[in-house]
């Protein structure tokens, strides 16, 4: 079956809702995964940062026990953008799929 | 951002004609699990170091010396990781440039000031975060040797409190607990919620 571009145009805007349905679910597992991890970080910090300035430890070991919070939050950050990169992927991935359907469908047979 | 899009671009086009992509590595199983055991057994050296510092009898056993090879094994397996890690690193980011350009995640004074490096040529995020984690090993067995020493004057609060329930503090639950390995927890925490989101999601319906 030949490839009429009609056709392909047509089945590719039908797609178009399937495909910001993918977008939709990505971006909901991405503000799931920020929001379950991102607050209660914050927070164990804050608590932390008061209690080394009230625990009464020695200056240089409270100086540097301040530098590896901020060092290990910024971990945390590196984290977040691993898992934003891995929604990205996902949302990518799923939209290729649509596309490789589409196309394939309107050709009759498997080219992608 | 410019060679962001344009990066983003070709890897739309390689996907189209490959027809997925893989920016990232997926989920590990060895992994995660290496890094909830890793979790949890920094909570139970903190636990024995204070219970020691705790008994004057046995004070002399929280120093450093005492838990080298709890430290060396912890390198082990994070090494193991790291190598595991890398593997499965597409090689497509540069997490340590990239986070460079952003501002984050750049070597910071601490890091710079002891010689260590927690960058690695053409590492995913992933793999150099597990870089980091190695790093934060190193600090915590640095503030572990200067808070138990036995000459340490501050002994009490540096050692006994430090690693296990901070003197004088407002409690707030475990979080101001072992206030010398927060760090390190909280790094081992931020790659244990990578992997969570990289396993794959099994579906609930039948």
């Amino acid at each position: 079956m030949a490839l009429q571009l009609q056709t392909l145009e047509t089945s590719m805007l039908k797609a178009i809702p399937q495909a910001l349905n993918a977008a939709k679910v990505t971006a909901g597992d991405l503000a799931d995964q920020i929001s379950k991890v991102l607050p209660g970080e914050i927070k164990k910090m804050a608590v932390q940062l008061v209690a080394i300035e009230q625990a009464g430890f020695s200056q240089p070991l409270a100086t540097q026990l301040v530098a590896m919070q901020k060092e290990s939050f910024e971990d945390v950050l590196i984290g977040l953008f691993e898992i934003t990169l891995t929604a990205v992927q996902a949302l990518i991935n799923a939209l290729l799929d649509i596309v490789k359907g589409v196309v394939n469908t309107a050709l009759g047979f498997a080219l992608l | 951002m410019h060679r962001f899009l344009k990066t983003a671009a070709i890897l739309v086009a390689l996907g189209i004609s490959a027809c997925s992509v893989q920016l990232v590595s997926p989920y590990n199983a060895d992994l995660a699990s290496s890094l909830t055991k890793l979790h949890e057994d920094v909570l139970k050296m903190a636990s024995d170091v204070a219970r020691n510092a705790a008994n004057p009898a046995t004070k002399a056993n929280a120093r450093v010396e005492a838990y080298a090879k709890t430290y060396d094994d912890w390198r082990a397996r994070v090494d193991t990781m790291r190598i595991l890690a890398e593997v499965a690193n597409p090689g497509v980011i540069n997490c340590a440039d990239l986070m460079k350009r952003l501002g984050a995640g750049a070597q910071s004074d601490i890091t710079a000031a002891e010689g260590a490096t927690a960058e690695a040529p053409q590492a995913d995020c992933q793999t150099y975060l597990i870089s980091r984690l190695r790093v934060r090993i190193d600090q915590t067995e640095r503030l572990h040797a200067a808070a138990c020493a036995t000459n340490n004057p501050n002994f009490s609060n540096d050692c006994l409190h430090g690693f296990g329930s901070a003197r004088g503090v407002v409690r707030a639950g475990d979080d101001s607990n072992a206030l010398l390995v927060q760090p390190l927890l909280r790094t081992i925490r931020a790659l244990i919620w990578v992997q969570d989101a990289k396993k794959p999601k099994t579906s609930t319906s039948n």
